[in-house]
């Protein structure tokens, strides 16, 4: 009885570890994530729920992500959700199968962070960043309509 | 061959990049245009009697952040339509792509939420591209001066799309009370983010 115990515990365990939920980042936590001193190429997505074409290119970002795993490159969803629909996000990468680390990003006054992240950006979504060795590559604000087109974002970024 | 290719991709993504600079900006002159109303009267701008500018808002029904605002919006026009600074709000999104805003669909909302303001149905969307709008909501604060209708202030409404008790920065207010005050508008743009305009395909 107390073996069939610990065995649930640690099954609940490892089922809630490999969840996929989405934490709270603050513009600084951002920065620190995507602005590191290593090889690897940060892929970052900013987009939300409730947007029609971001939803629509999430596929190729889903499949990308997969293809790239043994590559230096990490893919990082930034929700633009409402900081109240945090649960909601949880349950849409739940059930839309996401494993892409994702936050829902509260940076504050969008007049700030936008400038900050890149001063051409007219504030609509999807929009997508490249980032390595700590400095900004490469930016679009639109969607990717295929994955090639996505692909070929990343790989081109130079 | 290839390189031919990658430079007619760059050159493709420049003329992208400057279409979607163009419009207006704070400075330009506004030429009037004319939009079916919800209550089915043709609106201009020139048409609005004793303004003394205009809150022109693209936004929308469907976008949540165009819902965010709306009380919001409702509130600037009851507060500043009195100076002589109505609401103009214009819906520019196809209503293939966006079925909620269709202009059956407007007329409902403005009904359901007694919009005191007209609310102008962009079918064409270019009143929209003459802007230079991209996103639900954008504002342009405009000002008649001098017989001219010129753009003074283009972003966003304040600083707290998610909680209206926790805005700290009122720009679309700040800039109109500036105006009113006869003084030039400091912060003229701001960013925001918001709903990509549902453009035609």
């Amino acid at each position: 009885m107390r073996w069939l115990f610990i065995l649930l515990f640690f099954s609940g365990f490892v089922a809630s570890a490999q969840k996929n939920t989405a934490d709270i980042y603050s513009l600084e936590q951002f920065q620190q994530r995507v602005l590191q001193e290593n090889d690897t190429l940060y892929v970052v997505n900013f987009w939300a729920t409730w947007c029609g074409p971001c939803i629509k290119e999430m596929p190729h970002f889903k499949a990308l992500s997969k293809e790239m795993k043994d590559k230096p490159v990490k893919f990082i969803l930034m929700s633009l959700d409402a900081r109240a629909d945090l649960q909601q996000l949880n349950s849409f990468l739940d059930k839309k199968k996401i494993d892409i680390e994702t936050h829902l990003f509260a940076g504050g006054d969008p007049n700030v962070w936008i400038n900050q992240l890149e001063p051409s950006w007219e504030g609509s979504i999807p929009a997508t960043f490249l980032y390595q060795k700590g400095r900004k590559l490469s930016f679009k604000e639109s969607y990717f309509s295929t994955k090639n087109d996505l692909e070929s974002f990343i790989i081109n970024h130079r | 061959m290839k390189k031919l290719f990658a430079a007619m991709i760059a050159l493709c993504s420049i003329i992208i990049t400057s279409n979607a600079q163009e419009g207006y900006k704070p400075g330009s002159e506004v030429t009037d245009f004319q939009l079916k109303n919800v209550d089915g009267n043709t609106v201009s701008l020139g048409t609005i009697p004793d303004a003394k500018g205009y809150i022109v808002i693209f936004t929308c029904n469907h976008c949540p952040y165009a819902k965010a605002y709306e009380q919001r919006i409702i509130a600037l026009h009851l507060k500043y339509s009195a100076f002589g600074y109505p609401v103009v709000a214009i819906n520019p999104n196809d209503a293939k792509a966006a079925p909620d805003d269709s202009y059956a669909k407007m007329k409902e909302r403005a009904k359901e939420k007694g919009y005191p303001f007209v609310y102008l149905h962009d079918e064409t969307q270019a009143v929209a591209k003459q802007f230079g709008a991209v996103r639900t909501p954008h504002v342009y604060l405009i000002q008649n001066l001098n017989g001219k209708k010129i753009v003074q202030y283009i972003g966003a409404i304040d600083d707290n799309w998610e909680e209206a008790n926790a805005v700290t920065q009122n720009y679309v207010e700040q800039a109109i009370n500036q105006l009113k005050d006869g003084n030039a508008v400091t912060l003229q743009e701001t960013k925001a983010i918001g709903c990509t305009i549902k453009w035609k395909k």
